[in-house]
């Protein structure tokens, strides 16, 4: 062997050593992406193939997903065992911290979440969201899961980022066993949100029944307001929605209304049209209303925009035709009676009313002034009724004594309602309701 | 507070309307057309009566009054065949029409009255005057 020949073939084995790391490390990666593949796919040859091609147990993809959360997302039992085997770490998790634990109680796979937990994951860990497995079993409704859990000393009452815990889930999704399981075991059921809201709260905007028994059986607060709308009780909230079913239910366990017995509101009366065929007036007027009962009292002012025409005898036969110009002031009630058949925000009914005026005016022409006088008219009419504003027709009897004007009108108006306070709008249509439900 | 917004808007909205009246800026002074400025001081103006004339009340006796009905001077009178007639009075005063309509043994007699007066507005450097008719509606209802 010449030594030129010999010199080469120590170049190759120095070149190959070299780069023997570098081929072994693509020879691992390769190794590797076929495992999370093999993992991904279920494929449990392959994946028992990469790991014996010296694949990394705990690889994992660019976002941060390994092949044992692959696994158990997918609830493959067997290959979770094979992973946990070759030391699969079962806590790592993405950058969101949603695990393989996670993972498998959410989709309800016991065995494999059980297995998980065994070989050491942690049960109450959280993702980026704060929510634990016990929760995530809890809102998609795992009975089995929650169970296991707890069994292995979930903590229970442990919150979320938004301070929701495993029974506000589960009184949201309305599952009486999981609510049931969670309360047996401590949940409290007086634990509230961030917003001030508690699992009863959740269980009655979703009309869960059952859950609001097993809740208030347990403890739970009729009473306990919702913090973003103060004048909400649990009580109000349902017969606000119309949910009688649980505003019984609500009310047998001791719940309140929270209503005050008073409801003023600032009201604005538009006299759009008081008429009768010779006559035409129209006015505006403010008063209060009273939302219970349904009740206006409207002091006002009404006038005619033209002068009319009215007849004064002299004697037999002889007359003056005037022109009389006429305006009032009034202090009017009406009390409205709603039917039971109206909507939650927008009713109907007939009213009743009278209207005390004090009527004045002139004559066109004359020194002479048209005569003062009290006047009473009875009103007898029908309202439309919402929260901001009534319609309001009806006939009333007005006589101011004159020969050619009839004493019989009709009237339309139109009824604003201003509100003290915020709530006062809610409270009065909880009161409209009252007839409903 | 939205109905109190409503009801501010509205009251605002009449308030605009009732302060209207013309201004003119000095630069538009100088090209101002005065076409419709009247800067004589009217001494009368119009007093428009309106009558029913038909076959029951062909003919109507008409008295115009200065001043109220009760305490005012009759300063014309005349039996008059038109529905619509207009006479010329003295401005700034009130004036109270009356029309007598017989038929059978029964009297009417329609009265009304209404004020005809001048009013005035400086437009740059004149005075412009106008006159509010008077309109008086004896007709029969």
């Amino acid at each position: 062997m010449s030594l030129k020949y010999l010199s080469k073939i120590v170049l190759i084995l120095c070149l190959g050593v070299l780069s023997m790391p570098v081929a072994v490390q693509a020879q691992h990666k390769e190794a590797d992406e076929r495992l999370l593949q093999a993992a991904s796919d279920g494929d449990q040859t392959g994946l028992l193939r990469a790991l014996l091609d010296t694949a990394s147990v705990n690889a994992v993809t660019s976002e941060g997903v390994t092949a044992l959360m692959y696994a158990a997302q997918r609830g493959d039992a067997d290959m979770v065992n094979i992973l946990l085997f070759n030391g699969a770490d079962p806590d790592i998790a993405p950058a969101n911290g949603y695990n393989a634990l996670m993972s498998a109680c959410a989709a309800g796979f016991l065995e494999v979440a059980e297995t998980l937990i065994r070989s050491g994951s942690k049960v109450d860990v959280s993702d980026e969201n704060g929510v634990t497995s016990l929760m995530y079993a809890a809102a998609y409704n795992q009975w089995l899961v929650c169970d296991m859990l707890l069994f292995y000393q979930a903590a229970v009452n442990k919150k979320d980022n938004d301070s929701i815990d495993a029974l506000m889930a589960a009184s949201y999704m309305g599952n009486t066993e999981i609510a049931g399981l969670l309360i047996n075991h401590g949940a409290n059921p007086l634990s509230v949100n961030e917003n001030g809201v508690t699992a009863l709260w959740y269980a009655l905007k979703k009309e869960h029944a059952p859950v609001i028994d097993t809740l208030l059986k347990s403890g739970a607060d009729p009473n306990a307001r919702f913090e973003g709308e103060k004048a909400m009780t649990p009580v109000f909230y349902a017969k606000y929605h119309g949910d009688y079913e649980n505003y019984v239910r609500l009310k047998k366990a001791g719940g309140k209304s929270n209503l005050i017995p008073f409801i003023p509101q600032w009201l604005i009366n538009i006299d759009v049209a008081d008429f009768n065929g010779k006559d035409y007036m129209c006015g505006l007027g403010a008063g209060i209303f009273e939302g219970k009962s349904a009740t206006s009292l409207v002091l006002g002012f009404n006038t005619r925009l033209a002068k009319n025409k009215i007849l004064e005898p002299v004697n037999d036969h002889y007359y003056y035709q005037l022109r009389e110009g006429r305006g009032s002031i009034y202090l009017q009630t009406q009390k409205l009676f709603r039917l039971p058949w109206g909507r939650v925000r927008f009713q109907y009914g007939p009213f009743i009313g009278g209207r005390l005026a004090y009527t004045f005016g002139h004559y066109a022409g004359l020194e002479r002034r048209v005569d003062d006088q009290w006047l009473f008219s009875p009103q007898l009419g029908f309202a439309l009724i919402s929260g901001a504003a009534d319609v309001r027709a009806y006939y009333g009897y007005m006589n101011f004594g004159t020969l050619n004007l009839s004493p019989h009108r009709v009237g339309i108006s139109l009824v604003l309602h201003i509100n003290f306070r915020r709530d006062d709008a809610l409270r009065r249509i909880f009161w409209i309701n009252e007839v409903i439900l | 507070m939205k109905q109190l917004g409503l009801v501010g808007l509205i009251l605002l909205i009449c308030a605009v309307f009732t302060a209207c009246r013309t201004y003119v800026s000095e630069e538009e002074c100088a090209s101002y057309d005065y076409s419709d400025c009247n800067t004589e001081k009217p001494l009368s103006g119009p007093l428009n009566i309106s009558l029913t004339i038909n076959e029951q009340y062909p003919r109507v006796l008409v008295s115009l009054i200065q001043g109220r009905f009760e305490e005012g001077e009759v300063i014309w009178s005349d039996t008059l065949n038109v529905s619509d007639h207009t006479v010329n009075v003295d401005l700034n005063y009130y004036y109270t029409v009356t029309a007598t309509y017989i038929f059978g043994g029964d009297t009417i007699v329609a009265i009304d009255g209404d004020e005809v007066k001048s009013s005035s507005e400086a437009v740059c450097d004149s005075t412009c005057w106008t006159v509010r008719e008077g309109t008086a509606d004896v007709r029969l209802k």
